[in-house]
């Protein structure tokens, strides 16, 4: 009887303990989609970065980028511009959804999405534009 | 008197308790006395257990629903950090210690 509880007793620390390892655990974002995703982000963003500067690119409340000011882009540029927002929405898209998908939660991907949306304009640099929660587009 | 099934069988007396235990012994005298002290010490124990282990179950499926904010947020950081080149990691690629090895 006695052994019969301490294996019980030991039965549920052990069940406790990834539940410990979870409560400190990361999300796995190192798998090879995300890094691609990642790389081809990074390297986009040299060629974006000049345009958030300016105001021509915006952070949109949805976490993905918007065009806020055409005008304020060279005539010559803009369909490459419309074409960086639109490769860059594209990856932002594909990347919330491998996360969800690489933790092995694709139903999390709306949430990881909404994270990022706040982090991306916690993290912009000042004088970017960004929405607020309305829609309407402000400068940092 | 009506007993439950399991107090009849001999191992019900030394693993388990049940209720009707209580009464016979409550009307056998005291000489039972600390054995029921035994088996109710092992009751409470059992009890505490099962308690514990519902408990566990229920986190068990409850953990993976809810959606883990802070780790997200950390790792939104740590890609943004990235994508945006926010951390440079040029900035002392480690001659700290170059060490004097002549």
């Amino acid at each position: 009887m006695h052994s019969q509880i301490l294996r019980l007793w030991m039965l549920v620390a052990l069940l406790w303990m990834p539940l410990l390892a979870f409560a400190a655990a990361d999300l796995e974002i190192n798998t090879p989609a995300i890094s691609s995703l990642k790389t081809a982000m990074q390297q986009r963003h040299g060629q974006l970065a000049g345009h958030f500067a300016s105001g021509a690119v915006g952070l949109t409340r949805d976490g993905l980028v918007a065009v806020r000011d055409a005008a304020l882009v060279p005539l010559a540029q803009r369909q490459a511009v419309n074409g960086l927002v639109a490769a860059e929405n594209q990856d932002r898209q594909a990347l919330y959804r491998e996360i969800a998908r690489a933790n092995g939660h694709p139903e999390w991907e709306e949430e990881i999405h909404s994270t990022f949306a706040q982090r991306w304009v916690q993290k912009a640099a000042p004088g970017w534009w960004h929405q607020n929660h309305s829609g309407a587009w402000v400068r940092k | 008197m009506k007993t439950l099934p399991m107090a009849k069988t001999k191992l019900a007396k030394r693993d388990f308790v049940p209720l009707s235990l209580w009464e016979r012994a409550r009307s056998e005298g005291n000489g039972h006395s600390e054995s029921l002290l035994h088996y109710w010490g092992q009751r409470i124990a059992m009890t505490v257990l099962a308690v514990l282990l519902a408990a566990t179950v229920s986190a068990c499926v409850t953990i993976n629903i809810y959606f883990p904010a802070a780790a997200a947020e950390k790792a939104a950081d740590k890609i943004i950090d990235e994508v945006w080149q926010l951390k440079k990691q040029g900035d002392a690629p480690a001659p700290a210690k170059p060490d004097e090895q002549k």
